[in-house]
């Protein structure tokens, strides 16, 4: 399970953010970060990425073939799911998608490791970054399992906030459905 | 001659995945209901702007932008396709897997310009529009799906490609075909995000 | 034998009137119409036997009453002449100097009425089949201009393909 999920506007504004508490979470002092700071946090990220972007040896992005970007498909599917089936929002049947997809993100920054946690970034074609942060801790969780789920909650996205009438784009989300939604998402991880 | 024929199979690719997505990735709703919906906010805009149809053809327009910003969300989401590298490949991607996925049908792709920035999409059956018939004073300004234009302006500008999109002809003022033109004007590159290479 | 048809909304305004006639066009013989006088008085005829329609609509067939039919929908609408129910079809409901008058009525209250003209005999016969099989095509002609979105619910039909398509079902029933 992801620590925290994170949604970045095209602009490197933070527009959603998602703390989640794991049961055997290791007592620290530290305090949590005020919005100020997860804002700050967004936008770094953001210009990292873009810096990053410009450091990857032009060498490396062109020797990329297609298949390095292709991401096998993971399948997600919640037991609690299937019986009684529940609806996906507009996608039908009983995961939102079942191929291996193609990587839209080839030279910015895909992951961070650090000691304690790793951040996986997944960025879509619009420029929208969806930014998850894992525990080290947990081993089960690698990149490809990361970017199932974050193109999951992109599809989240895409039906509950891009889709409710009352969501000016680019704005903070503010939407409990989608909140919901991706959290009960999280917690088949 | 490899190049050549990984692009045709792309291109069926593309086909196949666009109905696969409509097949099993989507859930419908009533084409009636739908068609009814959209008609009745047609005449309802006749009504309120005074049949002043270029006014409703702007308005219709603006709606369609709105909601074209919105939708390229899903369609990726849905699809997860790659950037298109042209417009030849952009023109495949709307023909076979927007509209199909969205309104299920495949526009026919005409009519490219010489430089290829430019296209036509021969509408053949539209569903916005079973049922209509245009009233007589609404014949020679109204573009009815005028929607449909705003929505691709949307769309596209989120994708970073800076178009313009018009009607040509409409099976409803009496034209042989409902042709839509669609124009690039640019590429906004400073717009594409980063990474993407 | 010509035909005067019109179609009436809920508070008995014109919607949309035909005449139908005989060898339309063909061999260029004279099209059979209704004479002169009784075009002009066509309009009044069918106003006349509204009233016998309107009590026809809220008639209960004495069928139902007995728990007998079954037919499910359609129940309240009784038929003067034709003893099935389940249509909306009124059949022959008034006569005038030998022409027939016959209606329909749709579920939400349009009139559909015509008047059967005759020209050599003295009694005119109505095919109850052809006539009924008529209304309920137009009637469904009528669902698809309601569909259209620019046409407003009692508002006169001014749609040429209506009237096409009404005169060739007429050519069709009524007039073989």
């Amino acid at each position: 399970m992801p620590q925290a999920v994170l949604v970045i506007n095209k602009s490197g504004g933070l527009i959603y953010h998602r703390d989640f508490e794991e049961v055997e979470v290791e007592v620290e002092d530290r305090n949590k970060p005020s919005s100020n700071d997860l804002l700050i946090l967004a936008s770094t990220l953001h210009s990292t990425f873009a810096i990053a972007s410009q450091l990857t040896p032009k060498a490396i992005q062109l020797q990329q073939q297609p298949l390095p970007n292709l991401v096998p498909y993971v399948p997600m599917i919640d037991p609690d799911n299937l019986v009684p089936r529940k609806k996906l929002g507009s996608f039908k049947g009983d995961d939102y998608f079942k191929e291996p997809f193609q990587n839209w993100n080839k030279s910015g920054i895909r992951s961070i490791k650090t000691d304690q946690f790793t951040v996986y970034i997944y960025q879509s074609l619009t420029g929208l970054k969806l930014v998850a942060m894992v525990s080290n801790r947990s081993d089960t969780i690698n990149e490809t399992v990361v970017n199932n789920l974050l193109r999951r909650i992109y599809c989240l996205y895409s039906d509950y906030v891009m889709k409710d009438p009352f969501y000016s784009l680019e704005m903070p989300i503010k939407s409990e459905l989608f909140d919901t939604k991706l959290r009960n998402l999280v917690k088949q991880l | 001659m490899s190049s050549k024929s990984s692009g045709s199979a792309q291109l069926r690719s593309l086909k196949i995945m666009g109905e696969d997505v409509w097949k099993n990735r989507t859930e419908k709703v009533n084409a009636e209901l739908f068609t009814l919906t959209y008609g009745s906010i047609v005449s309802q805009l006749c009504i309120d702007y005074q049949r002043d149809f270029q006014k409703v053809n702007k308005q219709l327009f603006s709606m369609g932008y709105n909601i074209g910003v919105r939708l390229i969300e899903d369609f990726l989401a849905k699809t997860a396709l790659p950037r298109c590298e042209n417009m030849v490949k952009t023109s495949e991607a709307i023909s076979k897997c927007a509209f199909k996925i969205f309104l299920n049908m495949t526009p026919q792709v005409t009519n490219f310009s010489p430089e290829k920035d430019a296209f036509s999409l021969i509408i053949d059956e539209n569903p916005l529009s079973d049922f209509v018939e245009l009233p007589m004073d609404a014949m020679k300004q109204l573009w009815y799906s005028n929607i449909l234009c705003g929505v691709l302006k949307g769309a596209l500008q989120m994708v970073q490609l800076e178009c313009d999109v018009w009607f040509i002809s409409d099976v409803l003022k009496g034209d042989a075909h409902t042709e839509l033109r669609i124009k690039l004007n640019k590429v906004l590159k400073d717009e594409i995000p980063i990474g993407e290479d | 034998m010509p035909q005067y048809f019109a179609i009436l909304g809920k508070s008995d305004n014109p919607v949309y009137e035909a005449e139908f006639t005989t060898q339309q066009g063909q061999q260029g013989q004279l099209q059979k119409g209704f004479p002169q006088h009784l075009k002009e008085l066509n309009p009044f005829i069918m106003h006349a036997s509204l009233d016998i329609i309107e009590d026809l609509q809220w008639k209960l067939n004495s069928n139902v009453q007995h728990g007998t039919n079954n037919s499910g929908f359609g129940s309240f609408l009784r038929s003067k002449n034709v003893n099935v129910t389940d249509n909306c079809y009124l059949g022959k409901v008034d006569h005038f100097y030998g022409l027939a008058i016959t209606a329909y009525l749709t579920f939400s209250g349009m009139k559909f009425v015509m008047i059967h003209g005759n020209l050599d005999k003295n009694s005119t016969q109505v095919d109850d089949n052809a006539v009924k099989s008529f209304y309920q095509e137009v009637h469904e002609l009528y669902i698809k201009t309601l569909m259209n979105p620019f046409y407003k619910i009692n508002d006169p039909i001014t749609s040429a393909a209506f009237d096409t398509r009404v005169r060739s079902l007429a050519r069709k029933y009524l007039n073989k």
